[in-house]
């Protein structure tokens, strides 16, 4: 038996060596990457200097042009929206970023599954955190989603789970991005076969606290330079679902920007690449009507 | 227990050292003790669900002791099998049965309708009762003593490695290693069942709940991608709950190794079959097994007319089918894991061998066979999985792969070709490409480190369940 204990002693001795070797490399290269999606999020969290910050998911991504806002507005725009991610990351983000910098203004782009209701893992939110779990900000929100989660940050490999090979090729040789300021636009026509058949909508829809309680909190940090937004969407959306949000921002004077029932927009081929994302058209024509609002109803001073 | 969840990590070795920390010559003691660890975690799930583990128990330990004093044992043994298989009927084909009868029923113009119930399903309860039944037929059969001692049977039907998803141990496997004296620590055992343990979580988070990132979100919703696309994940379905169901057996027989038992072989690289026929001699082979004891043969098994002969195989594969769980994509499933048995029977396939390139092409047709049966696994209706194959066969659907993330699926690439690559040395080239078990503990050492590396660094964490635990 005390041979066992040695040598299982001696293995974890080994694997602790190698978790901090492996772990510190890979926080090098995320540190020195070259481009591609780990590029963009050091840039976001370290260096990003802008007047009105653009967040949300992939409809972020591909909905919003910040040339158009910069060109119109005359103020720097970047969006640092970030697929299949919602209010629990974005948060995270903006408290790394704002310990540096405060914007001019935050438009968030909403969407219900990933900013409201329940019955999601959490877990996937944290992924991009990982790499800033040192930030005591950052490691709350860990604990928020899973008190668990402090003892699997102890590995500094852990923290680039899932995002090894993405970290080392934006190391060795990126991708190119095809970005523009955050942007990366959706080129082509709407694929059909992307098209969802409706579902009957569900009697009551079941809010994440936990999601809410950052909506909160991402409202309360941001001191009234918040703009909510929901964009277009091609099958149109029921909008009770976002109703609690709708009731936070009527409360607290948030404005409130809704664009997911638009007849201009609806079931609008044109302007979609696939049921959830406006294509290239769709993005410069939507944000054009958005600026167009911003500027009707002085929303940004 | 959950293997790749955080409590398992956590209580894992505090149970091992409290259990080695306990004499060896206290044999029973150490029973008592993983007796109150195995319903600690049973409790767990929910904890009125212990009652049923208890109460399936307590019936068939009693059945057992009458048996061997009944005058009619029959009789004796039909009141336990109903009985033990009650709470199994009542929590997973009462709301199946009730909703098939409502429907003929209002066919027919008549309304009549049952409360339902949406309780869930006791954890484990198939492969605890299966286990049980079979104690109580090995009995019946002469078999098996009937076991006087009413812990260690507790033991044996709740022992924590295997309650949630099996293996499904025979009494006379595990009843002796119980009752006999166990060394107070077996180096090479604990050794060898932490390698399990290592393996078994490797299928699991690497290759497991990896491919299943990709799998849940395409079949659910196929009829929105490429037919090619949808054939895709459906070959990472079947590497998926090979892995996972695998994965997990290995990691419940490492624990049993850790603590110094042996509990039954469950699979042995299933994919490389050459037949349905021999699919089913290394695939949840206790569960075949089993099958084959207490249903099979009973029903007369091959010592019997060609027609019968081919009826029993069908019998046996229907209540398959009907045990993984209360719906007819299960049922239809068994049904066509049956027939293509008889197919291959009928036609001699069996007794076929055309060397190694025609071995190899019998290994690629079946697992394309035993991929189109999963899809009747996976769906949750016959009709979807109909639409399914009929998509994935559409020649209007364009011949074109829709990867998703390209980063993610190099995961699966990499978790299933170091999968592959290790089931076909060990099927292949047993002696030449040993690694875990290497002669030269640097090989070995080196092993660990990089699957657990791996695992580290590629391993899906949000504790998924196992598929298996759904049955």
């Amino acid at each position: 038996m005390k041979n066992f204990f040695i040598k299982l002693s001696i293995l974890c001795v080994l694997i602790v060596c190698i978790d901090l070797f492996v772990g510190k490399t890979l926080n090098f290269m995320q540190s020195n990457a070259k481009g591609g999606m780990t590029y963009r999020d050091k840039f976001i969290c370290n260096e990003l200097e802008t007047d009105i910050l653009l967040c949300g998911s992939s409809r972020c991504v591909h909905h919003y042009n910040p040339k158009i806002i910069t060109d119109s507005l005359h103020l720097t725009c970047y969006n640092s929206g970030q697929d299949g991610n919602g209010i629990i990351m974005t948060y995270g983000r903006l408290e790394i970023i704002m310990d540096r910098m405060t914007p001019k203004a935050i438009v968030y782009d909403v969407i219900p599954e990933f900013d409201l209701l329940g019955g999601e893992d959490n877990h996937k939110y944290l992924t991009w955190l990982k790499p800033y779990y040192d930030h005591e900000s950052i490691k709350n929100i860990f604990l928020s989603v899973d008190k668990t989660e402090r003892f699997k940050m102890m590995s500094q490999m852990y923290r680039y789970n899932s995002h090894i090979i993405e970290v080392m090729a934006d190391f060795i040789h990126p991708i190119i991005n095809t970005e523009d300021n955050g942007y990366v636009k959706l080129e082509g026509e709407m694929d059909k076969l992307k098209i969802k058949e409706s579902s009957p909508l569900p009697q009551n829809y079941i809010y994440d606290p936990l999601k809410l309680e950052y909506i909160n909190k991402l409202i309360d940090k941001t001191e009234g330079k918040l703009i909510f937004v929901v964009s277009p969407i091609w099958y149109g959306m029921d909008t009770t679902q976002i109703k609690p949000l709708m009731d936070i921002c009527k409360q607290k004077g948030i404005p409130f920007l809704d664009f997911s029932n638009d007849s201009k927009y609806v079931h609008n081929d044109l302007y979609f690449k696939d049921g959830n994302h406006l294509n290239e058209r769709g993005a410069d024509e939507f944000t054009r009507d958005l600026v167009g609002k911003i500027n009707r109803d002085h929303l940004i001073h | 227990m959950i293997y790749n969840s955080f409590s398992f990590i956590v209580l894992y070795p505090l149970i091992f050292l409290l259990y080695y920390i306990i004499p060896a010559r206290h044999n029973k003691v150490r029973n008592i003790f993983l007796l109150l660890v195995s319903y600690v975690l049973y409790l767990q799930y929910k904890p009125i669900y212990a009652l049923i583990l208890l109460g399936v128990t307590a019936i068939t330990w009693a059945t057992a002791l009458a048996l061997d004093r009944a005058e009619k044992p029959k009789r004796v043994l039909t009141i336990g099998v109903l009985l033990a298989l009650s709470p199994l009927a009542f929590f997973k084909y009462f709301p199946f049965i009730n909703e098939n009868i409502s429907t003929v029923l209002s066919k027919a113009g008549l309304d009549f309708h049952l409360t339902g119930l949406n309780w869930a399903i006791p954890v484990g309860i198939s492969f605890f009762t299966f286990q049980a039944l079979g104690y109580l037929w090995d009995v019946y059969y002469k078999r098996q003593e009937a076991e006087k001692d009413f812990l260690t049977y507790a033991l044996f039907v709740s022992f924590f490695p295997s309650i949630l998803s099996g293996p499904i141990n025979k009494a006379s496997l595990v009843i002796p290693q119980l009752k006999g004296m166990r060394p107070l620590f077996d180096y090479g055992k604990v050794v060898e069942g932490l390698k399990f343990l290592l393996w078994g979580m490797f299928m699991k988070v690497v290759v497991a709940d990896r491919t299943a990132l990709f799998v849940d979100i395409v079949l659910p919703d196929y009829m929105h991608y490429t037919g090619l696309t949808c054939f895709v994940a459906t070959i990472l379905y079947s590497i998926q709950i090979y892995a996972d169901f695998a994965g997990y057996s290995l990691m419940a027989i490492g624990v049993g190794k850790t603590l110094g038992f042996e509990l039954t072989e469950n699979f042995r690289r299933p994919y490389f079959a050459v037949s349905v026929t021999d699919f089913w001699h290394r695939w949840h082979i206790s569960l075949s097994t089993w099958l084959k004891d207490y249903v099979y043969i009973p029903l007369g098994g091959s010592r019997c007319s060609k027609v019968r002969n081919y009826c029993n195989i069908f019998i046996t594969f229907l209540v398959s089918g009907i045990w993984h769980g209360a719906n007819w994509t299960f049922i239809v499933w068994g049904c066509l894991h049956g027939l293509c048995q008889i197919v291959e029977k009928a036609s001699g396939q069996n007794k076929c061998d055309y060397g190694w390139l025609g071995k190899s092409i019998k290994i690629t047709i079946t697992f394309l066979i035993i991929n189109f049966m999963w899809i009747f696994f996976r769906m949750p209706t016959i009709s979807e999985a109909v639409g399914l194959i009929g998509h994935i066969f559409n020649p209007a659907s364009p011949i074109m792969f829709e990867i998703g993330s390209r980063h993610i699926f190099a995961f699966i690439i990499m978790g299933v070709l170091i999968l592959f690559v290790k089931d076909w040395t060990d099927e292949f080239k047993p002696n030449r490409f040993q690694l875990f078990n290497n002669h030269h503990r640097i090989i070995r050492w080196i092993t660990y480190i990089i699957v657990l590396v791996m695992i580290l660094l590629t391993g899906v964490f949000d504790a998924g369940q196992f598929i298996y635990a759904n049955f």
